[in-house]
């Protein structure tokens, strides 16, 4: 048989086309039969067969050649002359194609093609001149000698044309030649030929696959799979379920559009199961596959071959490749060779070869199996032995056996074409067999999303109505709100408006009493000449005259005119010469000194902490001192007081210095010893002339000999507690420290004291307690002041000697002082201001000594504050000259910094006149929680040590780490070190808000308090807030003002930072008023004690906020609520000093206030809400406490 | 049977870097993830990357020298300017051809071939055995065969020992990834 082919392609757009994939399958048929090329051909056998191809067309070379290169058959070319190279553009009916060229030729020619001749035009050969029919059919010498022999000895003749004058002319030209039309098997010249369509089959021989499952729910898609995939597929495939238990028949029934299904209805055994499946098909040749196997793809393709090639072989078998979990297992025990691995399922995969069937293999297969029970085998041969039978051994090496028995042969195929796996029942669930089912899970979901898709679309569509009138009422609605807002914001303007008239208004007043004070003063009077040189310089001739007329009459009335020119003179040279100011540039050196020195005290770890000290074993003797002076109405209450200490009152001896009392103090003295007496204390009185307070401290203090001295006014009393803790703190404190001074109510000095350490640059002696070694060692009290000053000036020689103060604000005393705020007393006045002079004298720089004649005439100059007080001013100040050369020569160099601030000396606190309230005995417990991250040892040991020295008790103290741990061994060591309560919470890192809210539910207290790492709470902090909420029931928090610190805290990391300026933003004085609040925040973070409630009720921090998450805080909780404003500075923030620093946090701020501003409306809103829900009392916080 | 899908119009798409948003959409991250963590671990020579696209898996192959084909010219030209970029340019070479041009086998033999989205009937029609031959005759013996389809498209194995294969979502679909060995 001669087949004939023309164009072979991946598509078949005529009839004159064969696929690739086709041609392929035809090729295969051919292994039943012996390709050869046309000199070798035998008509006569039914086997040969030729493969030509007529034109040639390139496709031929690009598509037909790889198969028929794989397939390894000879093939014959049949190429017309003319259109080598050219293309089939003359062929209108057919598609475009390419002829191929003669390199492609020459390739193929390598390949096992013969190139033949198909005439020179493909012209009808019929009726040509004998010249036109050679022309026609000899081969032109160009070709002839690219091919050579063997080519170019058959023809084909064009359009199938074989007349008798063409055959003969041909005859003498070529060894044979073939024709597509009426040809026959006897003329090697007109040899019959048939054309090859895409539907001829060429082989009769057919497949059948077997897959056999029972209970391989997992594995069976895999094997269908397999043979599905087949490059030859098969002509049947069965699948038979053997009643498999485990559903393996869903699984199965997804292929049911490509493989018949079986399944038994009960379970066969596999002998019967067997059996059955092949008597159900009828293909010639039969395959098993187990269901937890595979095949490769070209099993059946190459198994088929081999039995199409070797009729008298009933058996096919292949190699095995072995995989699976088990796949060791087996592969140990059969010597397989390892071929490669599973990366996903991590087991190695093995290649297992089976001997030839030849020699001792052959010999013993009796015995010793190689035929698996997966090789293909010829229906014929399994019907000649009868099937499977049950046996001993496996059923199928049994029916391979009989089959060989009965003279069939085996073959075996080099190939590792079943993929055999290895796995025990339990590793059933292969990760592959779950994706499959997810895949079709996955595809089933889809189509369900799809169809839900569809009605959501037809509901979109009806919503579309609905949301075109929604929108519109939305719009109005929308409309509405802009005006109430608009409305709100002009509300708010007013208010702001009012209130800065208000504070405009003040400022006014207070400016014209400050104008009008200067215009009286004199240093305005004595720089008048300056203003009138200016004057005159600008021409301005009358303003000049205007200057000059008061002073100059008023001089002229009053002194003589030399005297008058030349004090103008001096003072005016004064001035320009030393650029006096009142305030001392030794200020802020004092404060960086304070601020230095608790750098140190926390720059490591802090192993004990005065204020939380615990008591001492033993108490030790104190020594009071108390100066009376016409005090008799104070002595009843202050022994009372004594009385009641809790301090053991035999170690006190109380030394009552009379400086020349005319009323009855001594007397009642007298009367209230016997009962001190009695306690065991001892009770002294000295009876001296008036000398001054400071002289009979130190008559008081000589008589003693104890450790400690109390210095005490008599106008007051103490809290029963007041000894035990002053005395506490001074024992736990160093050697070094010489004072600690008890906190005076209800007005409390309004020092400046460092809220970590509690050093000051001064102490009030109203009421404080000394170290012996320390006062004696300077000799005392300076006796030159005679009342008020005196405690300022031994402060400052204390220090001067390198020794620390502190402010004990834990021990309290309640003083009299005042009848009421703002009082001016005049021996207050004439004392302090003498004393001012008198120590800037002793301790100022020279600016602050220059600036105490100036300041000196002023005073004299000055209105007078009470009647005659200029009479006493002289005598004061004529009284310093006096002593001006003692105190010079009592200056000395140090160190220390001594503040001169005008008439004062300290920083103040604001809020001295803020009225103090006693402890209440009954203290709930306030939670505060301070956010902190990595790197901020220093500033978190001190946030750590204000919160653990506050007066009140009892706090729980919540610690979170935004992002980490490290802070954990700086809050066990201040805990350990001072007894607090301090719990470290650890929180991911999602930024401050997230941080602030895992602190606050970490709370258990009803009042809350945030101290963010780097700021600072003044002592009486808590119980000041605390007190302001207790006198006002309904309030739901408090708030006071804050002191700013701008910090450059760039040597944070070495444990150091300065603080540069210190005063209160005039922000923070604002009274509680919600609307403000919408508008701005008024309170810094560690200024509120709020309620807890609040916090469950309306939420914590926005945590996706990093900036003003504070405020609409605060905002949300003030709605409807009430908070109490404390106008005292009790806590400290900073802001950083850099400006760069500065204005990127502003920058922040800003671009942050929008949306705080909407997240705050929002937030009420809902708040609002809820509140109009649910019970009336459950959204708002019920009156407190 | 479906038309094949033809040079020019796959140029069409290829007007835009990346028609089919590879280099953005999550699904191709994984798929590229999925590939090359199923290479088995082993030194690579000569790589071949077919049906490469803009170059979005094979900018990412191991080997000493990496050679990616596509039908599209555009296709390719994207592939290379990506490739430009790269800072090891060297390793890449890219081709426009088609899997059926018998010139492929200029391009030598190689121990790992990449197939991406190439074995569809789309583009194949039926001449998925030419595909095969063609593939075998590009591959060195021992060496490893990758393919990556939609199962939804068809089901192709190929003629050698599967030692991996995964599925995983991909867009719509259900990819498909194999591991053959020769």
């Amino acid at each position: 048989m001669i087949l004939l082919y023309h164009k072979v392609g991946p598509e078949t757009p005529s009839i004159w086309w064969v696929s690739a994939d086709t041609f392929d399958r035809q090729m295969a048929d051919l292994r039943s039969r012996q390709v050869v090329t046309l000199d070798e051909y035998d008509p006569t056998d039914p086997r040969h067969v030729v493969i030509t191809f007529d034109g040639v067309y390139e496709n031929v070379w690009q598509y037909a050649l790889p198969i028929l290169r794989k397939w390894g058959y000879p093939f014959e070319l049949f190429v017309i002359g003319d259109q080598v190279g050219g293309d089939n553009r003359f062929d209108t009916v057919e598609p475009f194609a390419r002829f191929a060229t003669v390199e492609q030729l020459e390739d193929m020619a390598r390949h096992g093609a013969r190139i033949q001749w198909h005439s020179r035009s493909h012209r009808q050969m019929d009726g040509l001149t004998d010249a036109d029919l050679a022309a026609e059919l000899d081969v032109p010498s160009e070709l002839r000698t690219a091919f050579g022999s063997p080519h170019l000895r058959w023809f084909a003749y064009p359009h199938g044309d074989h007349s008798p004058k063409v055959v003969d002319a041909v005859r003498a030209r070529f060894r044979g030649a073939l024709s597509c039309n009426a040809g026959n098997d006897v003329d090697p010249h007109q040899l019959n030929r048939v054309t090859v369509f895409e539907d001829t089959r060429l082989g009769t021989s057919t497949v059948a696959v077997i897959v056999a499952c029972y209970n391989y729910r997992s594995y069976v898609a895999e094997a269908i799979e397999s043979v599905i995939g087949q490059t030859r597929t098969p002509d049947e495939v069965l699948v038979i379920d053997d009643a498999s238990t485990d559903g393996s028949d869903e699984v199965i029934a997804r292929y049911a559009d490509r493989v018949r299904i079986v399944r038994n209805e009960h379970n066969l055994g596999i002998v019967d199961n067997f059996n059955k499946a092949v008597s159900l098909t009828r293909s010639d040749y039969v395959a098993f596959l187990g269901a937890d196997n595979r095949m490769r793809a070209d099993y059946v393709e190459r198994c088929k071959a081999a039995l199409d090639a070797r009729p008298t072989v009933a058996v096919a078998y292949t190699d095995m490749a072995i995989f699976g979990p088990r796949a060791k297992v087996l592969a140990d025990s059969v010597n397989a060779e390892p071929f490669g691995e599973s990366l996903l399922e991590r087991y190695p995969v093995f290649l297992w070869r089976f001997p030839e069937p030849k020699g001792e293999a052959l010999a013993r297969f009796g015995t010793v199996n190689f035929v698996h029970g997966s090789s293909m085998y010829r229906r014929a041969a399994f019907d000649a032995v009868g099937g499977y039978r049950a046996s001993d051994g496996p059923e199928d090496h049994h029916l391979f056996k009989r089959m060989h028995d009965a003279g069939w042969g085996l073959t075996r195929i080099a190939h590792p074409l079943i993929e055999y796996r290895q796995h025990t029942p339990a590793q059933a669930n292969t990760a592959l067999g779950l994706q499959l089912e997810n895949a079709d899970l996955t595809r089933l979901n889809r189509s369900q999303r799809d169809s839900l898709h569809a009605r959501d679309v037809e509901l979109e569509a009806r919503g579309a109505e609905i949301g075109r009138l929604d929108a519109h009422v939305l719009q109005l609605g929308g409309e509405l709100e802009q005006a109430r807002a608009r409305a709100l914001d002009l509300d708010v303007r007013i208010r702001t408006l009012e209130n800065m008239l208000e504070r405009r208004t003040q400022e006014r007043d207070e400016q014209f009493v400050r104008a009008s004070t200067m215009l009286h003063s004199t240093s305005w009077r004595l720089t008048s000449p300056l203003r009138l040189a200016g004057r005159i310089a600008r021409g301005d001739l009358r303003g000049a005259a205007q200057i000059v007329r008061r002073p100059l009459g008023r001089i002229a009335r009053r002194l003589p005119a030399r005297l008058t020119r030349a004090l103008l003179a001096a003072i005016e040279r004064g001035l320009s010469l030393t650029g006096v100011s009142a305030h001392s540039s030794a200020n802020r050196r004092a404060i960086a000194d304070l601020v230095e020195e608790r750098c140190a005290a926390t720059r490591s770890a802090v192993v004990t902490y005065p204020p939380r000290a615990a008591e001492p074993d033993e108490w030790p003797r104190v020594d009071i001192s108390v100066v009376t002076h016409n005090s008799a109405r104070w002595i009843d209450g202050f022994a009372a007081s004594v009385l009641a200490l809790d301090y053991p009152l035999d170690r006190l001896a109380i030394r009552f210095v009379d400086n020349a009392s005319t009323d009855d103090t001594v007397d009642r003295i007298g009367r209230v010893a016997p009962a001190l007496r009695d306690t065991g204390a001892a009770v002294e009185v000295l009876r001296r002339p008036n000398l001054g307070y400071g002289a009979g401290h130190n008559a008081g203090i000589r008589a003693g000999a104890a450790p400690y001295c109390l210095v005490t006014n008599v106008d007051l009393t103490f809290e029963p507690d007041a000894m035990r803790r002053v005395v506490a703190c001074a024992v736990a404190d160093s050697e070094s420290t010489a004072a600690w001074e008890l906190r005076q109510k209800p007005y409390e000095h309004p020092k400046l004291y460092d809220p970590v350490t509690g050093s000051t640059t001064w102490n009030a002696h109203a009421c404080v307690l000394l170290r012996r070694s320390a006062v004696e060692s300077i000799g005392g009290y300076d006796e030159t002041l005679f009342m008020y000053g005196e405690d300022v000036e031994l402060s400052y020689r204390l220090r001067r000697a390198g020794r620390l103060l502190r402010y004990c604000p834990a021990a309290t005393v309640w003083h009299f002082a005042y009848e009421g705020e703002g009082q001016v007393k005049p021996l207050q006045y004439t004392g302090s201001t003498f004393a001012n002079l008198y120590l800037r004298l002793k301790f100022g720089n020279v600016i602050d000594m220059w600036a105490v004649p100036l300041m000196g005439a002023r005073l004299l100059l000055a209105d007078e504050p009470f009647p005659g007080s200029r009479k006493q001013v002289a005598r004061s100040l004529g009284r310093l000259c006096r002593m001006a050369p003692r105190a010079l020569a009592a200056r000395r160099r140090s160190r220390a910094h001594f503040p001169f601030r005008e008439w004062d000396y300290e920083l103040v606190r604001e809020g001295a006149f803020y009225e103090q309230r006693p402890m209440p005995t009954d203290r709930p417990l306030i939670s505060v929680v301070t956010r902190t991250y990595a790197g901020r040892e220093l500033y978190l040991r001190q946030a750590l040590l204000s919160v653990a020295a506050q007066t009140w008790q009892p706090i729980e103290h919540v610690v979170v780490e935004d992002g980490g741990s490290t802070m954990r061994p700086i809050v066990d060591e201040v805990a350990r070190a001072t007894g607090a309560t301090i719990r470290f919470v650890e929180a991911p890192k999602r930024g401050r808000s997230h941080a602030g809210n895992r602190g606050l539910a970490a709370t258990t207290g009803r009042w809350c308090l945030f101290l963010d790492d780097d700021d600072l709470l003044f002592r009486d902090h808590l119980e000041v807030l605390y007190a302001a909420l207790a006198a006002e029931p309904g309030a739901v928090a408090s708030y006071s003002i804050a002191l700013e610190a701008l910090t450059d805290a760039s040597g944070l990391r070495a444990g150091r930072y300065v603080e540069q300026t210190h005063q209160v933003p005039s922000s923070l004085r604002q009274e509680f008023d919600y609307e403000v609040l919408r508008h701005h925040n008024f309170m810094a973070i560690q200024s509120v004690l709020f309620e807890r409630r609040l916090f469950e009720t309306r939420g914590g921090f926005d945590e996706d906020m990093e900036a003003l998450e504070d405020w609409t805080l605060w905002a949300r909780y003030a709605w409807s609520n009430r908070f109490v404003y404390v106008p005292k500075v009790t806590s400290m923030f900073r802001t950083p000093v850099d400006p760069d620093v500065g204005a990127r946090r502003r920058a922040v701020l800003h671009a942050a206030y929008d949306e705080a501003l909407m997240r705050i409306d929002a937030g009420t809103a809902e708040i609002a809400v809820r509140h109009a829900r649910t019970a009336p009392d459950s959204g708002a916080v019920p009156p407190t406490p | 049977m479906s038309r094949v899908q033809t040079a020019t119009e796959l140029d069409g798409f290829y007007a835009q870097a990346d028609p089919w948003g590879y280099r953005t959409h999550p699904d191709d991250q994984r798929r590229r993830a999925e590939l090359l963590g199923a290479l088995p671990r082993r030194r690579y020579e000569r790589v071949l990357d077919i049906g490469c696209g803009n170059g979005f898996v094979t900018l990412s192959l191991p080997g000493e020298s990496v050679t990616g084909v596509d039908l599209s010219t555009e296709a390719i030209r994207w592939a290379r300017s990506a490739a430009g970029e790269a800072p090891d340019a060297a390793r890449y070479r890219f081709e426009a051809m088609s899997l059926f041009d018998p010139a492929l086998a200029s391009l030598g033999r190689f121990d790992l071939i990449i197939v991406t989205g190439v074995l569809y009937p789309q583009y194949l029609g039926g001449a998925l055995a030419v595909a095969r031959e063609a593939l075998d005759s590009r591959l060195d013996e021992g060496g490893i065969l990758v393919c990556c389809h939609i199962r939804q498209w068809g089901i192709v194995r190929m003629p050698y020992v599967r030692l991996d294969a995964t599925l995983y979502p991909y867009r719509d679909y259900v990819h498909e990834l194999e591991v053959y060995r020769k």
